[in-house]
């Protein structure tokens, strides 16, 4: 291992010996290290470049080399799926847009429960009620409501009972929003 | 709040050489003379004493809707903490509030005038006009308190200190066993709500909601200006609901203070059911009753669940299967649940006042 001690020092310009700047040219592990050191340093300060380059491309493509070929399956897209809408809202709240993504799909593989959209769609008397989500999850806090004697249940019975939970708390919440302001 | 002051400066007053102390002190007493004035005045122009309990309860209420504050708390069921943050401000006459969850799945309210806009995850937004924030921390602060008063003693509990300010506590204690009690903890110079403990009838805790950090403005902060000036989704208009005359449903027994608020059939949003709706409120707790047939599937298993003060209970009668939602006792929820009964004659409409 180089004196990652001493490179420290030198990179906080705290090591005076002119002997040390030749003795790290001289050795490569340390150049590497030297160059790591002040990449670790600029993403810490967001000073990194935009277009920063880090080589992991040639690591990926000989690991692929060695991998077998599989065929890939045809994508399925899922029929009656509305995009979704486009909202001059958003942007305000866009910061905490993009841990929406990986949050929501969380929740719906916790909940577990696919809602059939196309059913209900018929039935929602108000239009609001439009604005359920496509996966059975509409708040994430019903998820915590746990059926006190789900260890009897099966597990068909236990999902029924979940959702049945989940559509009596948000329609409790959701009337609770609809009563106008007296 | 000449008042309130007065305790900062006798803080520094501490932390001085004793010349200036000296100082400080013969200042603090005049100051406290003319003080004592002032209490006299504002007991003679209110009615109410300063650090009552009304005192405390009428400030609180003001000044949730009137001050600029950012509120973070987290709210804690049993074994799960949600973390919050509550900015409230007040900016050309409108009061503007803004809620917002700070763990899991971005869930932010926006209260803007007397209308509310929703964002939630994989929901388009949407505007409602409505009251901000449901749940009973801000069902108590924003209620009326002689509302208040009629199904809850409230007694000071002396002093605390939570999120490092000085705080006032008020046991809010039921009149009966039908729904749940509160310990209150103000805060000492605003009032504002530092601190909200939910109690069962046996005193033990099943929900409390806790600040972390309450930072005080003197004017709207910039994100509430932002708040004031962004677009909010359109509001929907939502017609009111089809009249309940034909509701087959009785209601034998309510708790009392308990009203009953709306009554409808509507169906819900996940399942599509269609069920006969009923909300009660005494003020505090929201409760929400369905009434649906029996599917007859004797495999179906009545859920019962529970999240911290929020209780679901469904019992199957008499061929119709019911549910009751709310914030309330378990105990409270299935005597509801069973005095649902068939509604027999138009005369006997209307009875329910609470007994």
């Amino acid at each position: 291992m180089p004196n990652n001690e001493k490179l420290s020092a030198f990179i906080d310009s705290e090591l005076a010996e002119e002997s040390f700047l030749s003795e790290l040219v001289a050795n490569e592990q340390m150049v590497d290290q030297f160059s790591r050191y002040h990449l670790i340093g600029d993403v810490m300060r967001g000073d990194t470049p935009a277009g920063m380059n880090i080589d992991i491309s040639s690591a990926v493509m000989s690991a692929l080399d060695d991998e077998p070929t599989i065929m890939a399956p045809t994508v399925k897209v899922k029929a009656g799926v509305k995009p979704a809408a486009v909202s001059n809202v958003v942007p305000l709240f866009k910061k905490v847009g993009q841990y929406a993504i990986a949050a929501s799909v969380a929740a719906s593989v916790v909940i577990g429960v696919q809602v059939n959209t196309a059913q209900q769609d018929s039935l929602t008397p108000a239009p609001v009620l439009d604005t359920v989500p496509f996966v059975g999850v509409a708040e994430p806090v019903s998820l915590q409501a746990q059926p006190l004697n789900s260890d009897k249940l099966s597990e068909q019975q236990d999902l029924e009972q979940r959702r049945k939970i989940n559509a009596f708390l948000q329609d409790h919440r959701l009337q609770q929003r609809m009563l106008q302001q007296q | 709040m000449h008042f309130y002051r007065i305790t900062d400066c006798n803080n520094v007053c501490c932390n001085n050489n004793s010349f200036i102390s000296a100082t400080l002190t013969k200042l603090l007493v005049s100051v406290l003379f003319f003080l004592s004035f002032q209490i006299n005045a504002t007991t003679s122009e209110n009615q109410v004493e300063p650090q009552s309990t009304d005192y405390f309860l009428k400030q609180m209420r003001q000044s949730y809707s009137t001050l600029n504050y950012d509120l973070s708390y987290i709210q804690v069921y049993e074994g799960i903490i949600e973390p919050k943050r509550l900015s409230h401000g007040v900016l050309d006459g409108v009061e503007i509030s803004y809620l917002s969850y700070l763990n899991g799945p971005p869930t932010e309210y926006v209260q803007r005038g007397k209308n509310v806009s929703f964002f939630e995850p994989d929901i388009e937004p949407y505007t409602l006009a409505t009251k901000l924030l449901q749940g009973t921390v801000f069902q108590i602060v924003n209620q009326d308190l002689t509302r208040l008063q009629k199904s809850y003693d409230f007694v000071q509990a002396g002093k605390s200190r939570v999120a490092g300010r000085p705080a006032q506590v008020i046991r809010m204690s039921p009149k009966d066993a039908d729904r749940y009690g509160y310990l209150l903890w103000l805060d000492r110079h605003t009032s504002l709500p530092l601190r909200i403990d939910t109690l069962d009838q046996h005193g033990q805790l099943v929900e409390q909601m806790m600040a972390i950090s309450l930072r005080l403005y003197n004017e709207a902060t910039p994100w509430i200006a932002e708040l004031a000036a962004v677009e909010l989704p359109a509001v929907v208009k939502i017609n009111p609901s089809a009249s309940h005359d034909d509701s087959q449903w009785r209601l034998d027994w309510v708790p009392k203070g308990f009203e009953l608020v709306s009554s409808d059939r509507h169906s819900l949003p996940l399942t599509g059911d269609t069920v006969d709706y009923f909300m009660l409120s005494d003020g505090v707790s929201v409760i929400s009753v369905y009434v649906e047939p029996d599917t007859g599937n004797q495999n179906t298993p009545e859920p019962v669940a529970r999240k911290g003060a929020t209780n679901l209970i469904t019992i199957n009668q008499k061929g119709k299967r019911i549910t009751v939602v709310g914030d309330i006792p378990a105990e409270t929820g299935l005597r509801i649940a069973r005095a649902i009964a068939p509604e027999l004659s138009p005369q006997t409409k209307g009875n329910l006042n609470g007994h």
